[in-house]
């Protein structure tokens, strides 16, 4: 099975489970040293969501992250992906890390680099490979395969990881801050990328990102993470409809105003 | 100390205490002779009975001494010569292959000539040190010098700093760490040259003792001189441990920002 | 871009060389006028010296003491660095492990290798099997630590990414974990070549029946003394060339580590311009 190769894209992806979180808290330390970094949250990412998670620096944002993805336990509480609960890694759960430069291997080539969670599945070489190079191609890099990250750009190099988590045939993609460190430009061009992705795969995309503007453009809905200990202080639904355009949606007063909204939580 | 500390250490004193069971083992079952691989009681039994020998005390003197020497005369050397190639890139360059020839040169290979020059005495060992200890401190000094941030340089140009006031209280400092580093090398270095040169020309120190012992067939003794050698680096280790510590703390503190 | 430029590139070569040739070629040149005449019996004069370098290369023996003592050093570091990369690999997979048996380790490589020669070259007797082990257990121990260090470095990204991506352990081991700790592992053997060296002289110096070690030591035992130059110089021509060619076994090996290869540069400038190779 391939959605890959799908010419009429279904309205919904079978496939794809809602993510659940539920009570989730996180503690670093034991006794009075320790330091509570997320308090109680409360969210439900549904198929084919868009998901933007918004706070100050230092919130926590990483932490929910790794909490959400299974790298990290949480102190309490449970994330779900469907009745599934996520106490390591999950095969339907597809990460993307803000150091892109740091998690794809220099010593492999871009194509290698996208098959490898393909090669530690068990797939054959000339199949996985196949499949590489059609993600590759999904992500808008149909000649890359062969270079060595260092040979990319920056924007490039994070394609190239948002190919692998495709290949791997995550229904979810968690991105902590996936463009953070680009240039304006190739910012827009990857935020359209994510949103094409998902409208063509239907698959669940959570973003965590300390760009406003870029977490409104994305989102079904924005979840506003703030204080100390880290809680939602909101949930802010953007109504602006699937198809969006960099120029044209944040032209729209409703986009300022949801704006304004998030900033004035956020600052408290 | 915490329950998780304690689990720890007596971790880490059973993988020790693994390793010495698979040793016993081989003793009992005959698989490597004794002759290679002593008894374990009967080392345990010297590690502590070497103790009361004269030549215990007077070989790791000697071999302690006799490195501290030869590690003094190559820094008092190795240090100013190094400074001054790092300063001038057309002297690196044209000492490279030099410095490059002799610090991949085994020491141990001029052994036989010294023996015959100085016999097999302490100077001689001085010697062999000293020039095993030179290369790697002469290294690192010449890149701590090179290194030299630039702004450093800079300013004290800026501020027409005179030479000699820029060698103490800039150039030295800033390479500080680097020679540091290379004296933290040549020490390891210089017990280990010791003990090695004592080994093979039984001039005066733990080696001759280690080669001595075996000469005699007495292999556990031997064994036991070896324990004492190894844990006489351990010591060097957690001595360079503290003393980086404290002394190095502004150098840490940059490097970590 | 660079322009197409062989001449100037020749020519800068070449001073680049002389820059670094010419003081051990005044030194060498200093050290033969110098012991011309010398009559002293523990410095010979340099050119006969050489003189009896030569004759002994050309008669064959000491091309097989070169042969012999190579060969040593070579079977010891191979040795050394299949066992020493082998168990670094999993002891720096592995925490825990790692934790347990760290001071074990760091006493052990404590531990002077000169010290292990007597023993065991004089339980085992003369040939190259007691040797080989020396030089491998010596060996070993930089190789071993070094490995550890090397995939304990491997950078937070990379594990999280063989963490999520569910990477199953051996696969991450050999295709993670051994490249990204290549670089200090190279390191390592750099230093693990600098023992073996060591250890081969004076595993000669004891088993004396053959190798360049014994060819210096027999010098001295006979008071050749020219033999006994000869044989440290070569030595010490061993190590240096040995060491060169480690170094470029090493950069070919960590092309990718030293990302700023000629050929990278190359097409990048290229790809710059706007034309693609």
């Amino acid at each position: 099975m391939s959605f890959m190769t799908a010419k009429i894209a279904p309205a919904a992806n079978p496939l794809v489970k809602p993510l659940i979180v539920e009570g989730l808290s996180k503690s670093y330390g034991t006794g009075d040293s320790a330091i509570k970094v997320l308090s109680n949250l409360n969210l439900r990412v549904d198929p084919g969501e868009i998901i933007s998670i918004v706070g100050p620096s230092g919130a926590g944002k990483t932490t929910l992250l790794r909490c959400l993805s299974g790298l990290l336990a949480p102190t309490a509480g449970s994330v779900h992906v469907g009745d599934t609960r996520v106490s390591e890694p999950q095969p339907e759960i597809g990460l993307v890390f803000q150091d892109y430069r740091g998690s794809l291997m220099p010593w492999m080539r871009a194509a290698d680099n996208v098959a490898f969670p393909l090669e530690g599945k068990g797939v054959p070489k000339a199949q996985r490979l196949e499949r590489a190079r059609a993600c590759l191609a999904d992500v808008g890099l149909p000649d890359s395969g062969d270079r060595y990250p260092w040979e990319l750009s920056g924007g490039m190099q994070q394609r190239v990881a948002i190919a692998r988590a495709l290949a791997y045939d995550a229904h979810i993609l968690l991105m902590d801050e996936p463009f953070g460190s680009l240039d304006a430009q190739t910012r827009f061009e990857l935020e359209d990328l994510v949103m094409a992705l998902r409208k063509r795969l239907r698959i669940s995309i959570i973003v965590v990102t300390h760009d406003i503007d870029e977490a409104v453009y994305l989102a079904d809905r924005v979840i506003v993470l703030s204080g100390h200990p880290a809680s939602v202080i909101d949930t802010v639904t953007v109504d602006l409809g699937e198809d969006r355009d960099q120029i044209k949606t944040k032209s729209i007063p409703r986009f300022a105003e949801y704006r304004s909204r998030i900033l004035s939580e956020i600052r408290g | 100390m915490t329950a998780k500390r304690l689990q720890l250490i007596a971790l880490q004193i059973g993988f020790a205490a693994a390793l010495v069971a698979l040793w016993w083992l081989c003793n009992v079952t005959g698989l490597i002779e004794t002759s290679i691989l002593p008894a374990v009681p009967d080392v345990a039994t010297q590690f502590f009975a070497v103790i009361e020998r004269p030549d215990f005390r007077n070989g790791l003197l000697a071999t302690i001494l006799d490195a501290f020497r030869g590690l003094a005369c190559a820094t008092a050397v190795a240090v100013p010569l190094g400074v001054l190639i790092g300063m001038f890139p057309g002297l690196e360059r044209a000492t490279r292959v030099i410095v490059d020839f002799g610090r991949s040169f085994p020491v141990i290979a001029l052994l036989p000539i010294l023996v015959l020059v100085f016999g097999a005495t302490s100077l001689m060992k001085i010697v062999a040190i000293g020039i095993a200890c030179f290369f790697p401190i002469l290294l690192q000094t010449i890149y701590g010098a090179r290194r030299l941030e630039p702004t450093i340089v800079d300013t004290v140009r800026g501020y027409r700093i005179p030479r000699r006031l820029r060698f103490l209280k800039v150039l030295l400092p800033a390479a500080g760490p680097y020679i540091a580093t290379g004296m933290r090398i040549a020490s390891t270095v210089a017990i280990l040259v010791s003990v090695g040169v004592e080994i093979v020309s039984l001039a005066p120190g733990i080696g001759r003792e280690i080669s001595l012992s075996r000469s005699y067939n007495e292999t556990a003794t031997a064994f036991a001189y070896i324990v004492y050698a190894g844990l006489l680096g351990v010591a060097l280790t957690v001595l360079w441990n503290v003393l980086e510590a404290r002394l190095l703390r502004w150098h840490l503190r940059a490097k970590a920002e | 871009m660079r322009m197409r430029t062989s001449g100037y590139a020749v020519a800068d070569r070449v001073l680049a060389l002389l820059a670094q040739l010419w003081l051990p070629v005044l030194l060498i040149g200093l050290w033969l006028f110098v012991s011309r005449d010398s009559t002293n019996f523990y410095f010979p004069p340099l050119h006969e010296i050489l003189g009896v370098l030569w004759t002994d290369l050309a008669k064959g023996t000491l091309l097989s003491a070169i042969a012999v003592s190579i060969g040593n050093v070579a079977m010891g570091l191979a040795v050394a660095i299949v066992l020493g990369i082998a168990s670094g690999l999993v002891i720096g997979q592995f925490e825990g492990l790692r934790r347990v048996a760290s001071p074990t380790l760091n006493f052990l490589r404590a531990v002077p290798p000169a010290s292990i020669v007597p023993i065991v070259i004089i339980a085992l007797g003369v040939g190259a099997a007691p040797k080989v082990f020396v030089i491998a257990l010596g060996s070993f121990w930089p190789i071993l630590l070094n490995t550890i260090d090397g995939v304990r470095g491997t950078s937070a990204a990379v594990r999280d990414t063989v963490r999520a991506y569910r990477i199953p352990t051996p696969l991450g081991i050999w295709r993670v974990s051994l490249p990204a700790a290549l670089p200090q592992i190279m390191a390592g053997i750099r230093v693990a070549l600098a023992v073996a060296l060591v250890l081969m002289v004076i595993s000669e110096f004891f088993g004396a029946d053959s190798g360049i070690g014994f060819y210096i030591s027999d010098g001295a035992n006979r008071f050749a003394t020219r033999q006994t130059w000869a044989g440290t110089i070569l030595v010490g021509t061993l190590g240096y060339v040995l060491s060169a060619l480690f170094l470029v076994v090493e950069r070919r090996l960590l092309g990718w580590y030293f990302q700023d290869t000629p050929r990278a540069r190359h097409r990048i400038a290229l790809r710059a311009a706007g034309r693609e190779e």
